[in-house]
């Protein structure tokens, strides 16, 4: 076997000096190397931008974890809108109206408002999991410039956020326009104010996933990160914004992240609910981005100063 | 191995024939020095042994050497720059660190292949060494199943993919069967003798002792010798003994 010395490129694959250690005893002479190996013989490139982004997507896509959240939030988000929606066309008194385009916005956007939590979970376990398995050490050592690092988990983070949200979106409206027009009532599907809708519930369901790889690097802990995220979506916030609404302020409602994906999204059951109906579209996705700035930046900062002991 | 004061012309010198060059290096947790002034020179072409009972601060040291933590003084240079700021590292430095941290769920192939992108290996060269590590057969099952022995030839060949000049191994012996012991005490010297370098850590200083050909020699924080095994040894010593001698001794000899 011939050792080739260093490789300077990526295509290093076929011709290697062997690693000699293929069985006990025999591997004397295996790993030479061309020349005394002693210095570098050429000087390596930098980690490309490409080569990162796919580390990390097959750190993503070489485990199941991706398809079943994949799987769950699909499920969240056909079935909610498939009981939501039977029982608003069907129970005698139902919260639920489809007059106009408009009534039908919170049962085409039953994912935004109950399905969130699942691009959060997947962006913050794109950073958790590295602690929990030990496997940042590895991480960092192949990419020692942590801020690179932490910015192709946050673009992987969206992109796979994306999915989700427009899966989610997509069969959520599936399911609402089926029993629409099972009702022989009117889709409102090529109505502006739908469309805008949907098309806004897959942009805040993306942002969530950025949001995640912040709270992931902040929380860093696995159990605690998805516990939190837990608590706070699905039951802090929803207490929270139904407190500020019995006390006569909805619109504080609105300033929360969930509240304001709510918003951003056109309105949902939970906006509804809380009568905080007030805010534009556009403010709802001003102050959800502006959340995962911020919760990105602090991310970032204790990303790259954490030290890995 | 330049340890004496010098110029700091002489001394970037230095550290440019030098693999890895420590000095001064320190590390304070809490209140607590866990690595207390350490300062010593990997050479090329050799095993070095970084030797010494848990807690001696080894991994530590390992670790401010890759960057990894950073230290409370002194500096840690690999071919005279800080890992940091070395292009691409996994392609001149591989690293086996915790005895392998792995996704449980995730497959040997499927590790190899997440850092593969980095080091700049292709998948024929993730297939070659899955077979030279002799992980084939297990290569798609999860690595929660793996046996110990497994998961620290999966981390060698995880610290392999790049092909590199300088292996750093953090206890890589621990939980290797005898003729796993054996194989990896082969390899690292044949890897060594084609010019490249090694650096592991093990507090097995029966086992080292046939391994390295340098030792650092660690104590509470603290380098107690450093040099040629040859020369730490008295005529007969075995390194054990060796090691006791020196704790003895106080102190221990700050290099």
């Amino acid at each position: 076997m011939s050792g080739t010395g260093i490789s300077d490129t990526g295509t290093s694959g076929t011709d290697m000096s062997g690693t000699g250690i293929s069985d006990t005893g025999t591997s004397t002479g295996v790993v030479e190397r061309a020349g005394n190996g002693a210095g570098p013989a050429t000087a390596p490139g930098a980690v490309s931008t490409a080569d990162l982004l796919r580390s990390e997507m097959l750190k993503l896509t070489t485990t199941r974890l991706w398809w079943i959240l994949l799987l769950a939030v699909v499920a969240c988000s056909a079935g909610f809108t498939a009981l939501i929606v039977f029982g608003g066309l069907n129970a005698p008194r139902s919260p639920l109206s489809f007059g106009t385009a408009g009534d039908a916005v919170p049962a085409y956007n039953l994912a935004v408002a109950l399905a969130y939590v699942f691009p959060l979970a997947i962006g913050v376990i794109t950073v958790t999991q590295e602690y929990h398995a030990r496997t940042i050490s590895a991480t960092l050592l192949a990419e020692p410039r942590r801020a690179r690092v932490y910015g192709a988990k946050l673009l992987v983070g969206l992109g796979t956020a994306f999915v989700y949200g427009a899966s989610a979106v997509l069969s959520g409206a599936l399911v609402a326009a089926a029993l629409l027009s099972g009702h022989g009532k009117p889709t409102y599907l090529t109505d502006g104010t739908v469309l805008g809708a949907l098309g806004g519930s897959v942009l805040v369901l993306t942002l969530w996933g950025a949001i995640g790889v912040g709270v992931g690097a902040l929380v860093r802990n696995q159990v605690a990160a998805i516990v939190g995220i837990l608590l706070v979506t699905q039951f802090l916030e929803p207490t929270l914004r139904i407190l500020a609404s019995s006390l006569g302020n909805a619109e504080l409602g609105n300033l929360l992240p969930g509240g304001a994906g709510d918003l951003a999204g056109g309105g949902t059951i939970m906006t509804a609910a809380a009568e905080a109906d007030g805010g534009s579209q556009g403010l709802g996705f001003l102050v959800l981005f502006l959340y995962a700035v911020a919760i990105g930046v602090v991310g970032a900062v204790r990303f790259t100063r954490y030290e890995v002991a | 191995m330049a340890q004496d004061a010098r110029t700091t012309r002489d001394e970037q010198h230095a550290h440019r024939q030098q693999v890895i060059s420590v000095r001064d290096l320190r590390k304070e947790f809490r209140g607590t020095r866990a690595v207390d002034g350490v300062s010593f020179d990997v050479r090329p072409g050799r095993v070095t042994g970084f030797l010494g009972p848990n807690g001696a601060g080894k991994t530590t040291t390992l670790r401010m050497i890759l960057g990894l933590i950073r230290p409370t003084g002194g500096s840690a240079l690999l071919w005279g720059s800080p890992y940091a700021e070395l292009a691409a590292p996994t392609r001149r430095t591989g690293v086996g660190l915790d005895g392998g941290a792995f996704v449980g769920r995730r497959t040997g192939r499927g590790h190899l292949r997440c850092y593969a992108p980095a080091a700049g290996c292709g998948p024929e060269r993730v297939e070659r060494l899955l077979a030279d590590v002799g992980l084939s057969g297990a290569a798609d099952r999860p690595v929660a199943g793996y046996s110990t022995g497994m998961k620290q030839r999966l981390s060698l060949a995880s610290a392999l993919l790049g092909d590199p000049e300088l292996l750093i191994l953090d206890e890589p012996a621990n939980g290797l069967d005898p003729e796993g012991m054996l194989w990896l005490r082969e390899f690292l010297r044949d890897f060594a003798a084609s010019g490249r370098t090694v650096l592991l850590s093990s507090h097995l200083l029966g086992e080292m002792e046939q391994t390295v050909d340098d030792v650092l020699l660690m104590h509470h924080g603290r380098l107690l010798s450093s040099g040629p095994l040859d020369g730490l040894l008295e005529p007969g010593e075995r390194l054990e003994s060796a090691f006791l001698r020196l704790t003895r001794a106080g102190n221990g000899v700050r290099t």
